[in-house]
């Protein structure tokens, strides 16, 4: 009746229907337990494991892709961060000369005469001895004498010349002595060199006035500073001795160990500070 | 050439003791080095090769410091004169003298700069700090004075070794 090819076919589409119908019957009940269940069982731990050894694999090698790659932002964040360390350390230097540049500037517009500006460039090869060399000489017209000044008070004499260079001895040398007054009673006295950077009045008569923290300027007396130029603060005064004088400990305004620039005050040496007033 | 060493190794020491020195805060009590040099010059090597030196480096250090001139000058020669004298007596290679010689010269340069200083009138007499400073100074000199001698001693026999090897075969092959 029928031809075997259209049995053929028949039987092809009745097959896909077939399975079709059971597909769908089966993908309703998935079996959770049973065979099924239990290959999941035995398979799981091993793609447990696999996956987690993939996993932890993955992670090693991404962190160290990682590492590698912040060890390198951290070398230059360092450099970065050097860089700007150096450039702080540059600016808050430039910041201080610049400060310390302006107070010289300031100091020397209350003078006719010239100033020289110095830079301290060696020290005392001795803890004995107070003297400061700095790199201006006879070339800049730096005469022994002359006066050295800071913003903050008088620092010393020139007492020795080179073509570039002078030695400057400092008032808190044990050689050095500077006529001074107590700015508050005009009491006249000279400042020495003590050691541990710091002076003693001398020659102040006991019937003067004088107190523990008077301000100590110069007289001009002595010819090498301009009169009224601040030394140091009275820090001790001793009238127990039977000397006729006080013993007057001074703490002069200079921080000697923090020189770096100076100013040398030219003074023209037919015309003393002395005769001036 | 052996003197180019002395003065090369003095000049260094002055630049140091004036330059670097005063930056480095932990050597603020540091004692003068050219003692050293000079006990170690006065240690191992004759008077007649060695005057100049002490006659170059003493006036070198009394033009640079405060102190009164010739302060230095006569300082080194008496300690240059005094090792040479000790070394009669002692062998220069005693671990003991080496040990103590260094300190005992600090002690007598500070000797030296405080009767100085005293004589000229400028200081009252032993201050507290001047002590402090003698102590600290004697302190570091026994503590470095030693391995600064060895240290100079070193260096010239490398200076030794460098011109009998170049200077030496230079004039051999010259010959």
């Amino acid at each position: 009746m029928f031809s075997k090819k259209t049995v053929v076919i028949i039987g092809v589409f009745f097959l896909i229907i077939a399975n079709i119908l059971i597909l769908s019957v089966i993908s309703q009940r998935f079996p959770t337990s049973g065979p099924g269940g239990f290959t999941i069982s035995v398979l799981a731990p091993f793609q447990e494991t696999i996956a987690g050894t993939s996993r932890f694999l993955k992670d090693i090698w991404r962190h160290y892709f990682n590492l590698v790659l912040v060890s390198e932002e951290n070398d230059q964040l360092k450099k970065q961060l050097a860089r700007a360390q150096e450039m702080k350390n540059e600016w808050v230097e430039a910041r201080m000369a610049n400060d310390r540049l302006r107070g010289l500037m300031d100091i020397g517009r209350g003078f006719a005469q010239e100033l020289v500006y110095a830079e301290v460039i060696g020290r005392d090869p001795t803890a004995w001895f107070k003297t400061v060399i700095i790199n201006k000489g006879a070339k800049d017209s730096v005469a022994p004498g002359m006066p050295v000044l800071v913003p903050e008070g008088i620092v010393g004499q020139v007492v020795n010349v080179s073509g570039h260079y002078a030695k400057v001895l400092l008032i808190v040398d044990q050689n050095s002595a500077v006529d001074a007054l107590v700015q508050r009673t005009r009491a006249r006295g000279l400042i020495k060199g003590e050691f541990a950077d710091q002076c003693r009045l001398e020659f102040v008569l006991r019937k003067e006035d004088v107190q523990v923290g008077d301000a100590i300027v110069t007289s001009g007396l002595d010819k090498v500073f301009p009169k009224g130029l601040p030394v140091g603060a009275i820090t001790d005064v001793v009238a127990e001795t039977p000397d006729m004088f006080y013993t007057i400990s001074v703490a002069p305004h200079v921080d000697f160990q923090k020189l770096e620039e100076l100013l040398v005050l030219r003074t023209p040496m037919d015309r003393p500070w002395g005769d001036d007033e | 050439m052996t003197y180019l060493f002395h003065i090369g190794v003095c000049l260094v020491l002055v630049i140091f003791q004036t330059a670097v020195k005063p930056q480095v805060f932990f050597l603020a009590g540091f004692y003068d080095i050219l003692t050293a040099y000079v006990i170690y010059l006065g240690l191992f090597h004759r008077v007649r090769d060695i005057l100049p030196i002490i006659l170059i480096s003493g006036l070198a250090m009394d033009t640079i410091s405060g102190g009164p001139l010739g302060l230095f000058l006569t300082t080194y020669l008496w300690l240059f004169l005094l090792t040479r004298w000790t070394t009669r007596l002692i062998h220069q290679d005693n671990l003991v003298l080496r040990f103590f010689i260094v300190g005992i010269g600090v002690v007598i340069q500070t000797g030296v700069y405080i009767g100085t200083t005293l004589l000229l009138g400028n200081a009252t007499l032993f201050p507290a700090p001047t002590l402090d400073v003698a102590l600290t100074q004697t302190l570091w000199a026994l503590g470095t004075g030693a391995i600064l001698v060895t240290l100079f001693r070193y260096l010239h026999a490398i200076w030794e070794r460098f011109l009998n090897t170049y200077f030496v075969r230079e004039s051999a092959q010259g010959s």
